[in-house]
């Protein structure tokens, strides 16, 4: 009752800041190297880890992935780390934090600027969820892709890298989109 | 199809505001307990209706679930997912059980899907003509009340009357959009809620500070004004930098909105409002007014949690649970 986040909202009236102008990065794909601005963020073993790219803005509105990366906490808990990556101002990151706490994710939050983001990613790549390997990414997946196909392709994907018995040399092309 | 004009049916004047209370001094809590949870369910966030098989149903827009609870929270039943394919949701918003025993759950884009409640098989899936769904009531053996935009104009009634035989809505009525003071806010906040009490409707638009009744044919019957002076009314301007999180954030919190509204068993009004937490991600803060039909206000109660579910029977109110760190744990409370 009541519960229908403010703004389905955002969405509705207010634009996206715009990136015009700024050179874009070329997407990030398996076999890519994880950006530096992640870096700290991997797990301290080099274990999979799966990257949840969002910006401030997309806390406030129902287009993200928070469903796909809840299920995948439920299914794989201990097995991944967990990395928030919040694109925007650390004077915002109080947003991304009740935003994880309302969603129920439970994830290391690291906010980069968007000045910084865009050098690794195009700001039309985001929400998007990464998938790496110690220092290599080896499947990704945007908002933007056909959600019935995600969850499948994500769960082969993780079931590759976290299952306990994986092949230490699985070939990362395998687990392209 | 009617709309009805609210231009006088106000009557200002009759609320006798009161000053807040606290939630100890207030509220009686019996029973505090959890939502059952597993590897495929988990609660985000609940809306919540009364079964009359007992226990609750839940709808989980977050999650595109739809469940039933016994009264100790625990897992009875489950259907849906997130996605487009039958059984799937979007984002459901709400789910009640027919007369025929099967359960009916509405997707915010207007998709209805009804399930079979032992197997949790799709029985039926209905396009309707509204979006914006938001909530679901029973009226009869044949019709709910549904709240939601027809045909995508805003501007048209926001309750109807929908036949669960013929799949079709019968009557329309309570158009709140046109006198609202900003049209913006008005499209943002845009949810309209009901609560039946016999022959009497009760309705809330979020930016409206009024409760609109209404017999269960569509007539209006009188606007009650919430009697709160703490009720903080939207502007009429909207921030000329909406795309800065902040600036957003800081203009919708500067305003409240009308959460809901439910009976009690002698004919009361129980009305969460809410406001928005500037720093978070929407969050939302709590309060709960009680005033008596004819409008006098009885109880106000700031920063409390968030009610979920009245039994009009028993006057059990349902709160999630004073520092609960997800809406998955609850109390069972009555008012004093």
């Amino acid at each position: 009752m009541g519960t229908r986040p403010i703004a389905l909202i955002g969405g509705l009236v207010l634009s996206i800041a715009a990136c015009a102008g700024t050179p874009e990065a070329a997407l990030l794909k398996p076999g890519s190297t994880i950006p530096a601005v992640w870096r700290d963020s991997t797990s301290a073993g080099g274990g999979p880890t799966l990257f949840w790219v969002f910006r401030t803005n997309d806390c406030l509105t129902c287009q993200n992935l928070d469903y796909q990366v809840r299920r995948v906490q439920r299914r794989f808990g201990g097995r991944l780390h967990f990395v928030a990556v919040h694109v925007g101002s650390p004077r915002d990151e109080s947003i991304p934090r009740a935003y994880l706490r309302e969603r129920r994710v439970r994830a290391e939050l690291r906010t980069v600027s968007s000045a910084e983001m865009r050098r690794v990613l195009p700001d039309g790549a985001i929400p998007a969820i990464y998938l790496a390997d110690g220092a290599l990414i080896r499947w990704h997946t945007r908002l933007a892709d056909d959600p019935e196909k995600v969850a499948l392709r994500l769960d082969h994907a993780l079931n590759e890298l976290a299952a306990p018995a994986r092949a230490k040399a699985a070939d990362s092309a395998n687990l392209a989109p | 199809m009617y709309a009805v004009a609210l231009a006088g049916c106000s009557s200002p004047g009759t609320a006798v505001e009161r000053a807040p209370v606290a939630w100890g001094e207030a509220v009686d809590v019996s029973r505090r307990f959890v939502l059952q949870e597993n590897d495929e369910v988990i609660t985000v966030s609940p809306s919540v209706q009364f079964d009359p098989r007992g226990g609750f149903l839940v709808a989980d827009g977050p999650e595109g679930q739809v469940r039933r609870y016994g009264e100790g929270g625990e897992l009875l039943w489950k259907a849906g997912a997130r996605g487009g394919g039958p059984g799937e949701f979007s984002n459901v918003q709400n789910v009640l059980r027919l007369r025929s025993g099967e359960i009916f759950a509405a997707d915010f884009q207007g998709r209805f899907t009804v399930f079979d409640s032992a197997a949790g098989q799709v029985v039926s899936t209905i396009q309707s003509p509204l979006s914006f769904v938001e909530d679901l009531q029973t009226l009869s053996d044949s019709t709910l009340l549904i709240s939601g935009i027809l045909d995508g104009d805003p501007a048209a009634p926001r309750l109807h009357v929908w036949n669960v035989r013929n799949n079709r809505i019968t009557r329309s009525f309570f158009a709140p959009f046109p006198r609202s003071r900003n049209e913006v806010a008005a499209t943002i906040a845009g949810w309209a809620k009901a609560s039946v009490r016999g022959d009497t409707v009760a309705a809330i638009f979020a930016l409206s500070d009024s409760v609109h009744l209404f017999t269960t044919a569509g007539k209006p019957v009188r606007s009650i004004p919430l009697p709160s002076t703490l009720f903080r009314r939207v502007g009429t301007t909207v921030p000329s930098d909406g795309a800065d999180p902040r600036r957003r954030a800081a203009w919708l919190s500067s305003f409240d909105y009308v959460a809901d509204v439910f009976w009690t068993r002698e004919g009361d009004l129980l009305v969460p409002y809410q406001s928005i937490v500037p720093d978070g991600a929407y969050t939302r803060e709590w309060h709960l007014l009680r005033l008596g039909r004819t409008g006098e206000g009885r109880l106000e109660m700031r920063s409390v949690p968030r009610l979920l579910a009245v039994n009009p029977r028993t006057d059990h109110l349902y709160f999630v649970a004073p520092g609960a760190e997800a809406e998955n744990e609850w109390v069972l409370a009555r008012l004093r």
